[in-house]
C-alpha cells in the first residue's frame, strides 16, 4: 500500500507554553511493498512520525496518504477504523498496547474488534505466541506479570494477528535478548516478502537498518535529513556523526582497519562474513600466504 | 574486595506460579566493580533486582546489603538509600509533573537540604543531557529521552549502588556511549558500585565481570574473557557472541591465523595489525 506524507508537521501541546514543534514539513513517499528503516537520534521525532500512519496523531499541517485513504490537518471525519485494520503499529514501550485480562485476550482482541469470529481470533492468538517464540503458558497469564522481553513479544503477537497490510515497528527489538532480536527480525522479514507488507522500521541498530531496508530515512530534529539506500546513506559517515549516528559496526570496523593498513578496502554488504573477507583479501594482497 | 551485597540460597516465586524465577541463586558483588547481568528473556533478572532493594522478598534464603537484611522490615529503609534501580520501563518509575519535580521527588523522600537538592537536580539533569527538558513532563518526552530522566533521577540520590535494568536500551548509538560514559565516570571517580543489566553484549564484554543467567539460575560468573570463552553456553542461554568475537571466528575462517579470541575490537585491530605487520 503505497504511502504519502506531503507537508506533514506536528506540534505537541499547540498555542501552550510548551508548544514543540515535533514534525516540520515532512515529505516521504512509502513505495508499496517496501521495507523503509527511519533512523535518528533521541527525540528527533520517528515515534510521532509514525504515530501518524494508524491515526493515533493527526497531523497540525499537511496530509497522509495510506493508499486511498487520507488523514488531513483539516479533515472532519478521518477515516480512523479503516486505518487501524490496515496498518498495525507495534509501539515502542510494549506496556502501552497491552490491556487485557490475559495474554490470550489481549492477542485476541485486535483481530475480533475487525470482525474476525471469536474461534478464529483464539486459533491466530495460539499461532501468534508461538510465533514470537512465547511457551503456550503464558497465555492464561496477565500480560503484567510477564517479564519486559516477554510483553514486548505480546505485543507483536497482537499486531501481528491483525494481519495488518502495513506493519509499523517502533524499535521492537529494545528488551529482546540477543536471540529472540534475531529470530523476531527474520521473522518480520519473511512475513514482509510472503504477505507482500509494507513495513516501516524504526531502530537504533544501524545493522538491522543495513541488514533489512530497501531505504532509510534519517530523522534530525523533526525533519528528513537524509535519505536513500542503506549503501547510499552509510556513505555519508560524517553527516551521520553530526546527527549523533554512525555507520554499521562492520564498517566502522573496516574503516579502522582501513586507517591502520593504509589500504583502500571497500564493503558490498555489511555482514560479518563479508568484512572478515575483505579484511582477509588485504592480507592477501600483501602476498600473504595467509589468506586463501 | 569489600563484599557489598551477599546473595545466598535464594529462590523466589510469584504467587500463583507454579514455577520459581529464581532457584538457588548465590552470588557476591563487590564494591567498586561493574558487574554485568546478562540472560534470556524471562531468565529472572529484573527479579533479582526488585529482590536486591528488597521490593519482593526471597521465598528461601537470604539477601543482604552492606550487612543489612532486606527481610528486617527495620533494615529495609538503609537498603534502599544504597540501592538505586533505573527500572526496565521509566515510565513506572516517574511520579512528577515535570523533570525537575520528579528528580527532587526522590531527594525529599531521603531528606536532602533544600539548597543541596536544587544542585543535585541540576548537575544529574546536565550529566544525562536534558538541561533543556528540565520543566517538561516526563510522562511526555520521547522514549530515549525518558530514559535519560530515569537515570538523572537516581544519579541524584547517590546511592552507593547503581543498577540499571536495560536502562539504556532505547537510546541511539551515541546516547547510550555518553550515558555509559557518565555512569562509568561515577563508578571510577567515586567508587559507586555498578550492577548493569544489558542484551548488549558489546557492553557487557567492558565489565569487569559478568553474570549469565539461565531458567531462574547464575549459569556462569567470571571476567568478560572467561564467560565468553564459552560459545555453547551463550547460544544456550539465548545470548549470541559479542561483535569482535564473530568477526574473530569469522577471519579465521578466511585463513587469517589469529591465536586467541579478541573480545573488543581495539584488541582485534591490534591483534590484525601485528600480524599484517609480520607477514
Ligand atoms: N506527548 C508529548 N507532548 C509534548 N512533547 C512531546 C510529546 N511526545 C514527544 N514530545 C517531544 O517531541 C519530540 C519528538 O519526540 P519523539 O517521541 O517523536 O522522538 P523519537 O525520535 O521517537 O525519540 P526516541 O528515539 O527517544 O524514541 C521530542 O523532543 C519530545 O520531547
Ligand atoms: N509479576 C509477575 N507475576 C508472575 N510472574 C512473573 C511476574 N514478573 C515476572 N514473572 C515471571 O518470572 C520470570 C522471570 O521474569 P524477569 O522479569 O525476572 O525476567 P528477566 O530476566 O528480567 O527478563 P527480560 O530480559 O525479558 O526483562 C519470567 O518467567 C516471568 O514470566
Ligand atoms: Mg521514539
Ligand atoms: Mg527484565
Amino acid at each position: 500500500m503505497d504511502i504519502t506524507l506531503t507537508g506533514l508537521t506536528h506540534r505537541y501541546k499547540p498555542k501552550t507554553p510548551f508548544e514543540r514543534l515535533a514534525l516540520d514539513d515532512i515529505h516521504l513517499s512509502i513505495t508499496s511493498g517496501s521495507f523503509l528503516a527511519i533512523i535518528g537520534h533521541t527525540g528527533s521525532g520517528k515515534s510521532t512520525l509514525i504515530q501518524h500512519l494508524n491515526g493515533l496523531l493527526k497531523p497540525s499541517e499537511g496530509t497522509m496518504q495510506v493508499g486511498n485513504l487520507t488523514l488531513s490537518a483539516q479533515g472532519k471525519k478521518q477515516p480512523l477504523k479503516e486505518l487501524r485494520r490496515r496498518v498495525g503499529i507495534v509501539f515502542q514501550y510494549p506496556e502501552h498496547q497491552l490491556f487485557d485480562e490475559t495474554v490470550e485476550k489481549d492477542v485476541m482482541f485486535g483481530p475480533m474488534n475487525f470482525g474476525v469470529s471469536e474461534e478464529q481470533a483464539r486459533q491466530r492468538a495460539h499461532a501468534m505466541i508461538e510465533l514470537v517464540g512465547l511457551p503456550a503458558e503464558v497465555l492464561t497469564k496477565s500480560p503484567f506479570d510477564l517479564s519486559g522481553g516477554q510483553m514486548r513479544r505480546v505485543a507483536i503477537a497482537g499486531v501481528l494477528a491483525m494481519e495488518p497490510e502495513v506493519l509499523v515497528l517502533d524499535e521492537p527489538t529494545a528488551g529482546l535478548d540477543p536471540k529472540g532480536r534475531r529470530e523476531i527480525m527474520d521473522l518480520f522479514y519473511r512475513l514482509h516478502k510472503e504477505k507482500g507488507l509494507t513495513t516501516i522500521l524504526v531502530t537504533h541498530s544501524m545493522e538491522d537498518a543495513a541488514h533489512y531496508a530497501d531505504r532509510i530515512v534519517v530523522m534530525e530534529q523533526g525533519r528528513v535529513y537524509l535519505e536513500g539506500t542503506p549503501s547510499e546513506v552509510f556513505r555519508e559517515r560524517e553527516m551521520l556523526q553530526r546527527a549523533s549516528l554512525d555507520v554499521p559496526e562492520t564498517l566502522q570496523f573496516l574503516l579502522e582497519w582501513q586507517q591502520r593498513s593504509k589500504q583502500a578496502l571497500t564493503l558490498s554488504s555489511f555482514t560479518i562474513e563479508d568484512t572478515a573477507r575483505v579484511i582477509a583479501q588485504s592480507f592477501g594482497e600483501k602476498g600473504d600466504e595467509h589468506a586463501r | 574486595m569489600k563484599e557489598l551485597i551477599t546473595v545466598r540460597d535464594v529462590s523466589f516465586q510469584y504467587p500463583n506460579e507454579d514455577k520459581e524465577a529464581l532457584r538457588n541463586l548465590s552470588l557476591s558483588v563487590y564494591k567498586g566493580e561493574w558487574l554485568a547481568i546478562v540472560g534470556h528473556n524471562g531468565s529472572g533478572k529484573s527479579t533479582l533486582t526488585k529482590l536486591l532493594n528488597g521490593l519482593l522478598l526471597p521465598t528461601a534464603g537470604e539477601i543482604s546489603v552492606e550487612g543489612y537484611s532486606t527481610a528486617k522490615e527495620d533494615e529495609l529503609w538503609d537498603v534502599r538509600r544504597r540501592v538505586g534501580i533505573v527500572f526496565q520501563n521509566p515510565d513506572n518509575q516517574f511520579v512528577g509533573t515535570s523533570v525537575r519535580d520528579d528528580v527532587a521527588f526522590g531527594l525529599e523522600n531521603f531528606g536532602v537540604p533544600r539548597d543541596e537538592m536544587i544542585q543535585r537536580i541540576e548537575d544529574s539533569v546536565r550529566r544525562v543531557n536534558m538541561s533543556a527538558f528540565i520543566d517538561a513532563e516526563p510522562h511526555h518526552l520521547s522514549g530515549g529521552q525518558k530514559q535519560r530522566v530515569a537515570i538523572a533521577g537516581i544519579i541524584a540520590q547517590k546511592p552507593s549502588i547503581i543498577i540499571l535494568d536495560e536502562a539504556t536500551s532505547m537510546l541511539d548509538p551515541m546516547g547510550r556511549k555518553e550515558v555509559i560514559e557518565t555512569v562509568k565516570e561515577l563508578n571510577e571517580k567515586e567508587g559507586i558500585t555498578v550492577i548493569s543489566i544489558t542484551h548488549d553484549l558489546e557492553e557487557a564484554a567492558k565489565a569487569d565481570r559478568v553474570i549469565v543467567m539461565m531458567q531462574g539460575e547464575a549459569k556462569s560468573q567470571g571476567t568478560p574473557r572467561e564467560v565468553f570463552q564459552n560459545e555453547q553456553l551463550l547460544l544456550e542461554a539465548g545470548l549470541d557472541l559479542p561483535f569482535s568475537l564473530k568477526l574473530g571466528l569469522a577471519l579465521k575462517e578466511q585463513g587469517v591465523p589469529l591465536k586467541e579470541q579478541y573480545i573488543t575490537q581495539e584488541e582485534l585491530v591490534d591483534a590484525l595489525w601485528t600480524l599484517h605487520s609480520q607477514g
